[in-house]
């Protein structure tokens, strides 16, 4: 399936200018020269509404290798965010950015970024990826919820 | 052949010969199996060599027929991937018709029931759905909802690529989930790269559990079908329990052991390819009296005990006083962390250990005796005229040797140890034994040539001296994994005085068949070679009967 990254990169691109779910972006970095790289994106993820995580717009890289779409793309958040699920480095623990586990060809950008949005909330307990918040989640919900609102608080701004 | 002349001896020859040469009479392909299985039936007096033979036909005389040609066969038989491969489609054909649903599907949901058809029909009829949407063939079966894939007019976009598409380039899966005929090949492609995994697949679309089969494999890749299907056989050799690969090197021979009978705790085969004898049940060499379950969990202890043993006696010294192991921290952080873990909190902390570092003066933690590290001396004696802190002349290492230790764990360590080194000791031994047996041969060639009327018969004794040698240390090693796990303190002393004299059979007749040729002596080599054999079966039989007294 080689070859089709590019392709399969712009076509997401369109679809995502016509409709993309409201309070997220999604856009290819550019390059130094204007041009830009489809192959590594800057996206934002708004915290749901209701939930501790409402307010805040989450910055998320995703870095896309040659084998896309038979292997996920690298999903991080920049900088590392406080959460159960995600590594000291920012990386994002979740099954379906998982090659073994959940990943599928079929899933999109869009489909992607809304997963990493539902889990915010709902963190998966049987897969801590940061020590820090993983105890306070299953130790401490008082001030687990204080250091993710005040996360929330941290990234109110766009971009 | 020697039986007209040795008749006892005869006894033991026959079992070789027939296990050898046995098999290649009937050594067909599966295609004529239900001939073969007849042909044994006839002559399973012949066949009888070993105990799970006798035991087998003794449980079961008379199999009733049955639908499939191997499970008339009544003994454990190895044979190639091209003849296994019949069998399996046979499997696979008469659960689609029972179930009534297409051979894809009976494929994987065979897989997902190990290859048991009991169990899977007897589910399936349970609740045939929630089976197949379980094993991921709902829409293969007919019942799922998008399988009339909707034929729009127009272009279709490959959700995979994101192209557009006439209807007639995209290729629609059972779960009506269609993606262009270039995505699905390169799909496959990359599924079939991951290995042995990729029977296991799922459709492209994020949360559908549709399992890719050979079907769409046919539609899409039809020329990766052939290595597809070579991993769906080594998936069915893997998960169905009464099959496994060939332990022995380069050889691709699966052994299948008989359906529907009891299998012997340690079911031992021999390999018709290459001639490896191993256990069907767990793979590794015949390992009698031991169970493959205690085999698996020495095994374990012996790479787990050997770093820790090692580590114990290399860094840890008892406190001259009260006996209590104490390490100098010599090795680091992580380790001391580990002794902690190992023998922690009692005798000493990880302060305690920390605190020792770098220098030699040691403090019990237990009785605050303070000693040499070096020369676990007393400590008052030491200063500037011993060579100073960090360092000690008075080290003399015999002194070493007088420290006796009271730790339950050295103790247990060393009850380890002693089965251990005598287990390593008989499995070197083994190897050694099947190593010379190159070197038996020409002895062999040489007694033949000391006597002209000498045939080559007549010095075969040497060669089944020789591997019963190699069988007798085989199972005297595993004796010693075997008495390592019994805890009935009477029966391990009866067990151990058997365990003594088979090592004394077996010594004796090492040296007999390793005498020089002209002071051989055929009649005593062959008597031992009985002897030593009779006992050796005797003390598998004795541990396969409970180890009931039998006197």
């Amino acid at each position: 399936m080689s070859g089709i990254a590019i392709g399969r990169l712009k076509e997401e691109r369109k679809s995502w200018r016509r409709d993309h779910p409201f309070g997220f972006y999604a856009r290819p970095v550019s390059k130094g020269d204007g041009s830009t790289n489809l192959m590594e994106w800057e996206t934002g993820i708004p915290g749901k509404a209701g939930t501790d995580w409402e307010g805040g717009i989450y910055k998320v890289k995703l870095v896309f290798s040659d084998e896309y779409p038979s292997k996920p793309p690298k999903c991080s958040f920049v900088p590392p965010l406080f959460h159960p699920n995600v590594y000291p480095s920012g990386t994002i623990c979740l099954s379906i950015l998982n090659e073994e586990e959940g990943w599928r060809p079929a899933i999109t950008v869009k489909q992607m970024l809304l997963g990493i949005q539902d889990l915010l909330d709902t963190p998966n307990p049987n897969s801590p990826a940061q020590s820090e918040a993983y105890n306070l989640f299953q130790n401490n919900k008082a001030e687990y919820k204080r250091r993710v609102k005040a996360e929330a608080r941290k990234n109110t701004t766009a971009t | 052949m020697s039986e007209s002349e040795e008749e006892e001896y005869s006894y033991e020859y026959d079992d070789s010969d027939a296990e050898e040469y046995g098999d290649d009479d009937d050594g067909g392909g599966a295609e004529d199996m239900s001939l073969d299985a007849a042909s044994q039936d006839g002559t399973s007096d012949d066949d009888a060599m070993d105990q799970q033979d006798q035991k087998m036909s003794s449980i079961n005389p008379n199999e009733p027929p049955s639908g499939f040609t191997f499970e008339a066969s009544d003994k454990i038989r190895t044979m190639q991937s091209s003849q296994l491969r019949p069998i399996m489609d046979d499997l696979i054909r008469e659960v689609a018709d029972v179930l009534g649903v297409p051979e894809p599907a009976a494929t994987v949901l065979m897989r997902e029931h190990k290859w048991s058809k009991e169990r899977l029909i007897g589910s399936f009829f349970e609740d045939s759905e929630r089976v197949q949407k379980k094993c991921g063939v709902l829409a293969l079966c007919g019942c799922g909802t998008g399988n009339a894939a909707a034929r729009k007019k127009g272009k279709i976009t490959c959700k995979i690529c994101l192209d557009d598409y006439d209807p007639d380039e995209m290729i629609a899966g059972p779960c009506g989930h269609e993606f262009c005929e270039t995505c699905w090949y390169g799909f496959l492609y990359n599924s079939l790269e991951k290995g042995p995994a990729c029977v296991l697949e799922t459709c492209p679309e994020q949360g559908c559990n549709e399992v890719i089969t050979e079907e769409i494999v046919q539609r899409a890749a039809p020329d990766l079908l052939p290595k597809f299907k070579e991993y769906q056989l080594r998936s069915f050799v893997d998960t169905y329990g009464l099959t496994r690969w060939c332990p022995g090197a380069g050889c691709d021979a699966i052994a299948v052991a008989p359906a529907g009978k009891e299998l012997d705790d340690i079911p031992v085969t021999k390999c018709e390819t290459c001639h490896t004898e191993f256990c069907v049940k767990c793979g590794e060499e015949p390992h009698a009296p031991i169970q493959c379950k205690s085999l698996g969990l020495w095994q374990e202890k012996c790479r787990n005990e050997s770093e820790t043993a090692n580590w114990i006696l290399a860094n840890t010294k008892s406190c001259p006083k009260c006996n209590t192991r104490i390490e100098k921290n010599q090795v680091g952080f992580e380790l001391c962390l580990l002794i902690l873990q190992l023998f922690g909190g009692v005798r000493f902390t990880l302060r305690s250990l920390l605190l020792t570092q770098g220098c030699n003066h040691m403090t019990c933690s237990k009785c605050r005796y303070e000693f040499c590290w070096i020369c676990m001396g007393d400590w008052a004696a030491h200063g500037a005229n011993t060579g100073g802190y960090y360092k000690c002349n008075k080290f003399n290492p015999n002194d070493d040797g007088n420290q006796s230790d009271a730790a339950k764990a050295k103790r247990e360590l060393d009850r380890y140890l002693h089965y251990y080194k005598r287990y390593h000791a008989h499995s070197e031994a083994a190897d050694f034994a099947s190593k010379s047996v190159k070197e038996t041969e020409a002895r062999m060639v040489l007694l033949q040539e000391q006597n002209n009327d000498t045939t080559w018969t007549d010095v075969e004794f040497l060669k089944t001296a020789n591997e019963q040698l190699v069988e007798c240390r085989r199972v005297l090693k595993y004796t010693y994994a075997f008495a390592f796990y019994l805890t009935d303190e009477q029966k391990r002393s009866r067990f151990e005085y058997h365990q003594e004299m088979l090592e004394r059979f077996t010594e004796n007749l090492s040296e007999l068949s390793e005498k020089p040729l002209e002071q051989m002596c055929r009649t005593e080599v062959v008597n031992q070679t009985r002897v030593v054999d009779k006992f050796m079966k005797a003390i598998l039989k004795y541990v396969d009967d409970g180890m009931e007294d039998v006197y």
